[in-house]
């Protein structure tokens, strides 16, 4: 441990978000959005998905939902095609962690300085995945509003 | 080997020639089950009852559950709402607790009905934090409510550290 890192170690609340198995979901950073729009469609084209929708969770940072439930397998094959084709090492990284943990989780409420994510794109249908992810988001969001209501 | 003589099932023809009789004569059912008591014919209820109903040429009444007293009836269990176990809520981040002073990377996720999540995560926000030996829980929020020290133990969220080198 490094000497006087407990000085530097603060508090804070725990992030809350939506995890899923067979959502197909993207991280993408430092990625400005008409790339994002293309890599969507790409994916989208590729891989048969539906629809999708675009969240922006800061500055060139967007979270993608497609809208087709896929199996495990072929959900971490669709990152792992878009990571590499898209050359993101943040997807790459992202596609580590959902292999860590064994499922893929977008952030809904606040994190430090960046708000919480919201829908800046949509294409396609939007009837399955997306609807759910949609439903489990404003869950998500009433419990942190209780939450912030009864501090 | 003997052969055994077993019981003959259903009612003697004594019995049934009693039991004619007493419905001829408009008796209740309760009192042609005592009247053949006091005989020494007594015979069960149910079976008296399919009796009588023969007699009289009446079919059995449709859902007679509803004619039997709560605590008599038999209940079926019932089939269990599935949980939504697709989507999650994760709540994470770094944590650390009084027998790990080092911050370590946290998560839970919980899956089940919205009144349960809600809890769940409150009582997570609280100060339950998982364990550095199993960082990742995933569990319904009901068994997280239920028992809350088998999923983590007391302790903090925090930032991430930065650590400066």
């Amino acid at each position: 441990m490094v000497n006087g890192l407990t000085d530097l170690i603060s508090k804070a609340d725990p992030i809350l978000g939506v995890s899923d198995r067979e959502t197909v979901m993207l991280d993408f950073d430092e990625m400005s959005f008409s790339s994002v729009r293309y890599w969507s469609e790409f994916a989208l084209e590729k891989f048969r998905l539906n629809g999708f929708i675009i969240l922006k969770s800061s500055k060139k940072s967007y979270h993608i939902v497609f809208d087709r439930y896929v199996s495990r397998e072929e959900n971490l094959a669709i990152v792992a095609w878009v990571g590499i084709l898209s050359k993101s090492v943040p997807l790459l990284r992202y596609l580590a962690m959902q292999c860590i943990k064994m499922s893929s989780t977008l952030r809904v409420t606040p994190k430090g300085h960046k708000s919480s994510p919201s829908i800046v794109y949509t294409y396609g249908s939007q009837n399955n995945a997306v609807k759910d992810f949609l439903e489990y988001r404003q869950l998500v969001k009433q419990i942190q509003h209780k939450l912030h209501r009864a501090q | 080997m003997p052969k055994i003589k077993r019981k003959r099932k259903g009612i003697s023809s004594k019995t049934r020639w009693a039991i004619k009789g007493y419905v001829k004569q408009g008796y209740s059912a309760n009192k042609i089950q005592k009247k053949l008591k006091s005989q020494g014919l007594g015979i069960r209820r149910k079976t008296l009852l399919a009796e009588v109903r023969k007699i009289k040429g009446k079919k059995k009444k449709p859902y007679s559950v509803k004619y039997t007293p709560k605590k008599y009836r038999r209940v079926t269990p019932k089939a269990r709402k599935p949980v939504f176990r697709g989507k999650h809520i994760a709540v994470y981040r770094y944590a650390r607790t009084l027998r790990h002073r080092r911050p370590y990377s946290a998560r839970f996720e919980f899956y089940g009905n919205g009144k349960d999540l809600a809890k769940a995560v409150r009582l997570a926000l609280s100060g339950i934090v998982p364990r550095c030996e199993r960082p990742f829980v995933e569990c319904s929020a009901r068994a997280f409510l239920k028992n809350p020290y088998r999923y983590g133990e007391d302790g903090e969220w925090v930032n991430r550290p930065n650590i400066e080198s």
